[in-house]
């Protein structure tokens, strides 16, 4: 199939998604959640790509979150969750998947 | 709290992974649905984790693939815990051995107790229950409650009533005494009443019958107040049931002695504390025994039981006897610290003889008699009612 037919399909896709207002989290979109700067809760996560004390990176569906902070560490995770507790101080988004 | 109750009920590891593809490894244990907690970088590429212990198999597996070490670091929960004491067989033999003797223990009676007696004596009771098979050791599922009350109760006329409740351990039984009533004529019987006291008429009331003495009359135990025989004025005899009764002035006199030399005791400074361990009925002095004769002496005896509640008590009791020897000494009476006391004594067996009565007034004296002692004599003034119903004949 064509690069150009499937990020139509994509487009069209995240258009009824939109439209529909169905949960991003159904979709398999990855969701961050903070808890002021002390912790945050990824879902919907494909794995840690990397793990230091200032700086950790997640791998998500169409993107790589990471977060940068000091005494970061993973408390809990599990298939789909990730709970990561520190002192954050920036949560990014790069384009690009990693699987 | 609950996961950390979990993890300690299924057991948890503590590993470490090692190796460059240390990130990798952790992705593919969540993937097989592994749970990781307190994931920390410990060195380069080197991590720590915390896993349930079912999933070690997995964590294993999941290290050679990506490439890792994996270690256990520390191991925590019930099962490792548990593998640990198997070995120790004495142990699970003597906790099973310690079940079975709290659950036969607990299935028995130790302790008895008896409350409402008066003229009865615990001893009688207790001796009564046991007869009927009620005793300390007893088994409690073979005891009949009723059948112990009803024997105790035939066979001890003292007694009107008589109750017993199991509490744990322990049987509570409680008594109601007898009580003497005198025997009530019936309507139809025909009476006189007489007085059964001593004294002068201050007021008399007759139902029935005719009065046999008026008010000032003197009279004794055993005269007439009224009288059932009624003769009409045509000379005809009828009988009645004859009902009255006559308040009385009556006189009480009390007399006690005692010795002219009284000895005082005084505590010394010496204490003997002698220990024993109750079981039941059973006493084991927990120290040899010295037969050390003292005359005099105070004791206080303390009991200490363990108790997880308050219907369940340990059959095994420790007990302190605190024994503090004294010494005496004569002395002299003083005379009139002794007409006070002696007064005040006399008042209450007056008033302990004659309950019903009311005290209108007293005199009391208090002299020494030949050979030292001292006599206390009280007379009281009383005003009592009086009135028994005698068949006529």
């Amino acid at each position: 199939m064509k690069i150009g037919k499937n990020g139509g399909l994509l487009r069209r896709f995240q258009e009824a998604v939109k439209a529909l207002e169905i949960p991003e989290e159904l979709t398999g979109e990855p969701t961050v959640t903070l808890e002021g700067s002390r912790s945050a809760r990824i879902e919907g996560h494909r794995g840690i790509i990397r793990y230091e004390d200032d700086e950790i990176e997640v791998a998500a569906k169409g993107c790589v979150i990471r977060l940068c902070g000091k005494r970061l560490r993973l408390a809990v995770m599990d298939r789909d969750d990730i709970r990561i507790v520190g002192s954050l101080s920036s949560v990014e988004y790069a384009r690009g998947d990693r699987k | 709290m609950s996961r950390s109750v979990s993890d300690r009920l299924r057991g948890s590891l503590k590993i470490r992974i090692e190796g460059p593809g240390a990130e990798a490894f952790l992705g593919k244990c969540v993937r097989r649905g592994v749970v990781l907690h307190d994931i920390r970088r410990v060195s380069d590429g080197g991590y720590t984790a915390w896993a349930a212990a079912g999933d070690y198999r997995y964590l294993l597996r999941a290290g050679r693939i990506s490439g890792c070490t994996v270690r256990i670091v520390e191991k925590r929960g019930v099962p490792f815990s548990v593998r640990r004491l198997a070995r120790r067989w004495a142990l699970w033999a003597g906790a099973i051995i310690c079940a079975l003797f709290v659950v036969f223990l607990s299935g028995r009676i130790w302790t008895i107790r008896v409350e409402g007696c008066r003229d009865t004596t615990q001893t009688e009771i207790l001796e009564l229950m046991r007869q009927a098979g009620l005793k300390t050791g007893a088994k409690r599922s073979s005891i009949s409650r009723s059948s112990v009350k009803n024997y105790v109760i035939l066979n001890c006329d003292k007694l009107s009533y008589f109750t017993l409740n199991f509490v744990g351990t322990n049987a509570v039984a409680h008594v109601w005494e007898r009580e003497d009533t005198p025997d009530k004529l019936r309507e139809d019987v025909p009476c006189d009443v007489i007085s059964d006291l001593s004294g002068v008429v201050l007021a008399l009331r007759v139902r029935t019958g005719n009065a046999e003495v008026k008010v000032g009359d003197t009279v004794t135990a055993g005269t007439a107040i009224a009288s059932g025989t009624v003769v009409s004025a045509l000379g005809k005899t009828t009988l009645l049931h004859a009902s009255a009764e006559a308040v009385l002035r009556t006189w009480y006199t009390v007399r006690a002695a005692v010795p002219g030399e009284i000895r005082t005791v005084s505590p010394t400074e010496r204490m003997n504390v002698s220990q024993s361990l109750v079981f039941g009925a059973r006493r084991i002095p927990l120290q040899s025994i010295e037969n050390v004769e003292e005359t005099w002496y105070d004791k206080n005896v303390r009991r200490r039981t363990l108790r997880l509640r308050e219907d369940f008590r340990f059959p095994i009791a420790l007990e302190s006897e605190i024994t503090h020897p004294c010494e005496t000494a004569g002395e002299a009476v003083n005379a009139t610290d002794l007409s006070a006391a002696l007064e005040q004594r006399m008042l209450l067996r007056l008033r302990a003889a004659k309950p019903d009565a009311e005290i209108t007034g007293y005199t009391f004296s208090v002299e020494r008699s030949a050979d030292g002692a001292w006599l206390g004599v009280l007379r009281a003034e009383l005003i009592e009612t009086t009135g028994i119903s005698v068949p006529i004949g």
